[in-house]
């Protein structure tokens, strides 16, 4: 019986020390707090902050209204192995295989195993004859033998090859940073006085129109120049213009 | 529904004397707005070759508008003030109700 004659080449072996730090600065105070997210990891190839995808160090500037645990997940290393070999050119005897027909490369067989010695009585994963590379995906962390046979057109087999190995450590770290709220300050009026609107040529001017209660709460999505719009339910006006916005002075006390 | 509001004005000839105004002492005009003739925020000032403008996009309501004239000098004219209501052109509102019978 001729046999083929097979070459196993790959390798990958990985050991990190992975870690991830979130630090969120300062953690704790009165809404709205303005906060510095930042992040510095060691060993991790990428990494998701609150669902997104972030670089694995960096910082984000935010605004929190509310007690909010922030977290950042990374991972490190590979939890695949790619594997390559060389097709075997020669039977056991010498002769040449042949390209095509009677004789000819029909496949390759790959075994692998956590253990040294079963590697040979694993399932094998049956490759076609024109592949060369081969990954494989989602291993558990440990240490992985792996042996390959060739095999041609008649179903005859070479021997295995010698065995090989590699190391899978893929690891995941994680961290929070808590925020907290201690209390929520108030957004809302200095002074009773409220204000219109009035276009001109480059700009615009505040007309006053009424007063509303001190410490009427100010809507903080709207603003310009410093004024908030404040509701206009809460007006008492002076005259009979009575706009559907006006806006007052109003700051966080 | 907010409209736009012309202005005019004529300039003085003379002064609160009665004698003549020379037209090159005069420095311009200063508009200022009110939406209730008490409290006041000027609009804006207007070189002397200028005798119209247009305060855009006024709200429903009545509005003041004042117009004092400076000389080189720095003096300053009374105000004199006039006002006009933005009409509220709005369709009317809904029914209060509506009731059927037999």
């Amino acid at each position: 019986m001729r046999k083929f004659l097979l070459a196993l080449i790959f390798w990958s072996t990985f050991s990190y020390g992975q870690a991830v730090d979130l630090v969120a600065t300062p953690s704790t105070g009165q809404a709205p707090l303005p906060v510095a997210l930042t992040w510095t990891s060691t060993g991790v190839d990428a990494c998701v902050k609150d669902g997104v995808s972030v670089p694995v160090a960096g910082s984000q500037n935010l605004t929190v209204n509310a007690t909010t645990t922030y977290s950042i997940a990374c991972t490190g290393g590979k939890n695949y192995s790619d594997i390559s070999w060389t097709a075997p050119t020669q039977n056991t005897d010498g002769s040449t295989i042949p390209a095509t027909g009677v004789g000819s490369l029909g496949g390759f067989r790959l075994y692998y195993s956590t253990n040294p010695a079963t590697v040979e009585t694993a399932t094998p994963i049956n490759l076609t004859k024109d592949l060369r590379t081969y990954r494989i995906v989602g291993q558990p962390n440990a240490v992985y033998y792996y042996k390959m046979t060739a095999y041609n057109t008649e179903n005859v087999s070479s021997a295995f090859t010698g065995a090989v190995n590699n190391t899978i450590n893929f690891v995941q770290v994680a961290d929070t940073a808590p925020v907290t709220i201690t209390a929520a300050a108030t957004f809302s009026t200095t002074a009773p006085g409220v204000y219109n609107l009035v276009k001109k040529a480059n700009g615009f001017i505040l007309v006053y129109v009424g007063i509303v209660p001190l410490n009427t709460l100010c809507d903080i999505t709207q603003t310009v120049n410093g004024y908030y719009a404040v509701p206009v339910s809460l007006v008492t006006w002076s005259g009979t213009v009575k706009p559907i916005v006006v806006v007052a002075q109003c700051s966080l006390h | 529904m907010a409209r736009n509001v012309n202005v005019s004005w004529v300039l003085p000839t003379t002064r609160e004397s009665g004698k003549p105004l020379n037209p090159a002492d005069i420095a311009g005009v200063q508009l200022s707005l009110s939406a209730d003739n008490v409290n006041w925020t000027v609009y804006d000032t207007f070189p002397p070759a200028v005798l119209t403008t247009v305060i855009p996009e006024l709200d429903i309501g009545e509005w003041f508008v004042a117009g004092v004239v400076k000389d080189t000098a720095g003096r300053s004219s009374k105000a004199v003030v006039s006002s006009i209501v933005v009409p509220d052109e709005t369709a009317p509102g809904n029914l209060a109700s509506l009731v059927l019978t037999f």
